[in-house]
């Protein structure tokens, strides 16, 4: 009696071959970033799952913030388009493997430069563009007003960030005991807070304000004043790939610079018969400082125009403009004796 | 003879291409990875931590190795999965047979039991159940409290036992003890309960006065003064646990209640007439009859069920509790070894569904119904 013999489609070799090929083809491959965005018309950015003054869709499901101002800042230099951003919402513990993977162009997530994040995961820090540092929220009948008097209590904090780790430092250097209960998200952590779980919430000072909001009385609740840590956000790009690092770099230093310079988006257009050298070579009306990073000479002008400089984006999300009322603090510029202190444009 | 050569060569072919195309794909991971100045060894697993770990079944400090960090999560992970698979075990049997009574309330009762429950997805059940044991629940303060046992949001405060030294004899006493009471029975015909019980505790009892009550209880207490944010002392059973055993063995139960139902079912009806026409009363008809026939075809989806529920116990990061997963997602983000980690995980998961896939299928062997019947 003959065996059967089962049949091999006549596809199944050669589409193998094709994928074993294409899997060595991607080996080594320089990347340029700028290239595959311009290709693909829109820039993919990696935004925060909902973080109010940083990164949330506001009522008609348009992204608003201060770290979706700077996606938009980036489109605008590429395409004089703010609108050619696609957000990819990204829980803390996803998000450095998102860019990784080239699933991201670029990650403007509220995301504190550390050096092994930097050293050790492949990724670059373009330029810290917000001063952070780590606090406490606690229910104010607890009366604490120090954070030194949490020795034994319970606090929840969001997976995957340096809040968690820094909870861990302050405690040991302090000698306390304290049990971390540790969220996915920041949602869940204060949540969890707000049902009496934790005695208190820990994340980074900027957000205690917009999480203590969420809270069914947010009036009971107290920030500690206490500050644990620094955290220096920044925007965040893949190594190898340096036009694009650059890009991203001095996006960031336009916007300060032309706050610097008091150049607005009320009065870009008309600045640009300015006889101020500073601002002539910034516009591009003198030089084209845009080439070195492959954009056209008034990439300022178009980002400017399209977001405002860095006060405006600032006031705009987090400062006098917003819900959140954040003071500029150490995110005033240099001169006024913050810490936003940009190369200059030449 | 020819067809025979060429359906080998065929078949040597197409594993060769998949090995190949597995090689390249590791080599180019790892070519990409190196290149990005990504982690692409293990090293890291000897690092320190630094992270804080709630509940923990062995010591661990924000100053142990990922490695130690990691086992504790594979150990909060087996301890929910087991805990849950026999609650699981229970609701499901017990549903299962209830639908199945002639008690119409009874019958009405777990069927809306297992039609809701396993309609809902699990991670809504979960959060459900979180909020649920949350809520009401008093702070430490003004904990609930029984003698020795107090229960508030922070969980459920029991006495522990704590061990002197000396408390490894009193172990070793009762071990022996409860040895020659095994001997005693099997060897010698009818004994007294009352030399059994002498033989068990005597020689354990005897050792723990001798070497001055080595073993006691550690009764949890809340002091304004020593802590005034929780309850010191004793064995605590936090909320997040409690939410995550109750969710999965309640939302498992269901399926093997279904199970159950249906292993029943099909025995022929004639066995439990048979049964009834032996004199045999319902309850040991359903013992002796139906359900070890029954055992036969429920024993393989319930394998399943078990897999599934180790495996669903990774929706714990959403609510706060210590597992493999929400560990290993720590891990990952501080180390950036995303392939590393994942890989491990991977592994791990598979190490423990093959190892409960042995240990059932040893207990279908041991009752003649695997593949040796």
């Amino acid at each position: 009696m003959r065996k059967h013999v089962p049949k091999t489609p006549r596809l199944v070799f050669p589409v193998c071959l094709a994928v074993c090929l294409a899997l060595l083809a991607s080996v080594a491959r320089a990347e340029n970033t700028l290239d595959v965005v311009r290709g693909r018309g829109v820039l993919v950015c990696g935004v925060n799952t909902g973080l109010a003054g940083f990164g949330l869709p506001d009522d008609r499901g348009l992204w608003r913030g201060f770290d979706i101002d700077y996606c938009r800042a980036v489109a605008a230099a590429i395409f004089d388009d703010p609108g050619k951003v696609k957000f990819v919402p990204l829980s803390g513990k996803d998000r450095f493997t998102a860019l990784q993977s080239g699933e991201v162009d670029l990650l403007s997530r509220n995301t504190t430069w550390t050096q092994s994040r930097e050293a050790g995961q492949g990724l670059l820090f373009t330029g810290i563009n917000y001063f952070d540092g780590q606090g406490f929220l606690a229910h104010k009948k607890l009366g604490l007003a120090s954070a030194a008097k949490l020795s034994g209590a319970s606090i929840c904090v969001q997976q995957g960030t340096t809040s968690e780790l820094n909870l861990a430092d302050y405690f040991r250097k302090s000698g306390f005991r304290a049990e971390t209960v540790v969220f996915s998200t920041a949602d869940e952590a204060i949540k969890a807070y707000d049902s009496g779980r934790c005695d208190a919430f820990t994340t980074d000072g900027s957000a205690l304000y917009v999480q203590r909001m969420k809270t069914t009385s947010p009036d009971d609740h107290e920030v500690l004043p206490e500050i644990i840590s620094k955290e220096p956000f920044a925007p965040v790009v893949r190594q190898g790939d340096d036009r694009w690092f650059n890009l991203v770099k001095w996006t960031h230093f336009a916007l300060l610079d032309a706050e610097e310079l008091g150049v607005t988006s009320a009065n870009v257009e008309q600045l640009r018969k300015s006889d101020n050298p500073e601002i002539r070579r910034l516009l591009g009306v003198e030089g084209d400082f845009g080439a070195g990073l492959g954009l056209p000479a008034d990439w300022v002008v178009r980002i400017v125009r399209a977001v405002g400089n860095y006060g405006e984006i600032f006031e705009r999300n987090l400062g006098a403009d917003s819900p959140l009322k954040i003071p500029r603090g150490l995110n005033a510029q240099w001169r006024q004796g913050g810490l936003h202190y940009a190369p200059p444009v030449r | 003879m020819k067809a025979r050569v060429k359906n080998v060569a065929l078949q040597a072919l197409l594993l060769a291409a998949v090995g190949g195309l597995l090689i390249a794909a590791v080599a180019n991971a790892g070519a990409n990875l190196a290149a990005r100045g990504i982690p692409t060894s293990f090293a890291f697993l000897d690092h320190v931590a630094g992270f804080g770990i709630n509940q923990s079944l062995i010591p661990y400090s924000p100053l142990s190795s990922y490695a130690r960090a990691l086992l504790a999560g594979l150990l909060n992970t087996l301890l929910v999965s087991a805990l849950a698979a026999l609650f699981a075990t229970l609701i499901g049997f017990a549903a299962g047979f209830a639908r199945l009574s002639g008690h119409w309330a009874l019958s009405k009762l777990a069927a809306l039991y297992v039609e809701t429950v396993r309609n809902i997805p699990l991670l809504l059940q979960l959060l459900f159940w979180y909020v649920a044991i949350l809520a009401p629940l008093p702070g430490p303060a003004d904990s609930l409290s029984l003698p020795g046992v107090l229960l508030n949001n922070r969980g459920l405060n029991l006495p522990a036992p704590n061990f002197a030294p000396g408390a490894a004899f009193v172990a070793a006493a009762f071990l022996a003890g409860a040895a020659l009471a095994y001997w005693r029975r099997r060897s010698g015909g009818r004994r007294s309960m009352a030399t059994t019980a002498l033989l068990l505790f005597g020689p354990a009892l005897a050792t723990f006065f001798v070497f001055g009550r080595p073993i006691g209880l550690d009764f949890p207490v809340y002091d304004a003064a020593v802590n005034r944010f929780n309850v010191e002392g004793g064995l605590r059973l936090p909320p997040e646990i409690t939410a995550l055993v109750l969710a999965l063995s309640l939302y498992t139960g269901s399926y093997i209640a279904e199970i159950v139902r249906a292993g029943v079912n099909s025995v022929p009806r004639g066995q439990s007439e048979a049964a009834a026409a032996l004199g045999l009363k319902p309850a040991q008809a359903r013992k002796w009859v139906i359900l070890p026939q029954a055992m036969r075809i429920v024993t393989p989806p319930l394998i399943s069920q078990y897999l599934a529920l180790t495996k669903n116990s990774s929706l714990a990061a959403f609510i706060g509790f210590a597992d493999l997963m929400q560990v290993s997602g720590t891990i990952l983000n501080q180390t950036g070894a995303a392939v590393q980690v994942i890989a491990l995980d991977m592994v791990i998961y598979l190490a423990l569904s093959l190892a409960t896939l042995g240990l059932l299928r040893l207990y279908e062997r041991r009752f003649h119904w695997g593949a040796a019947r």
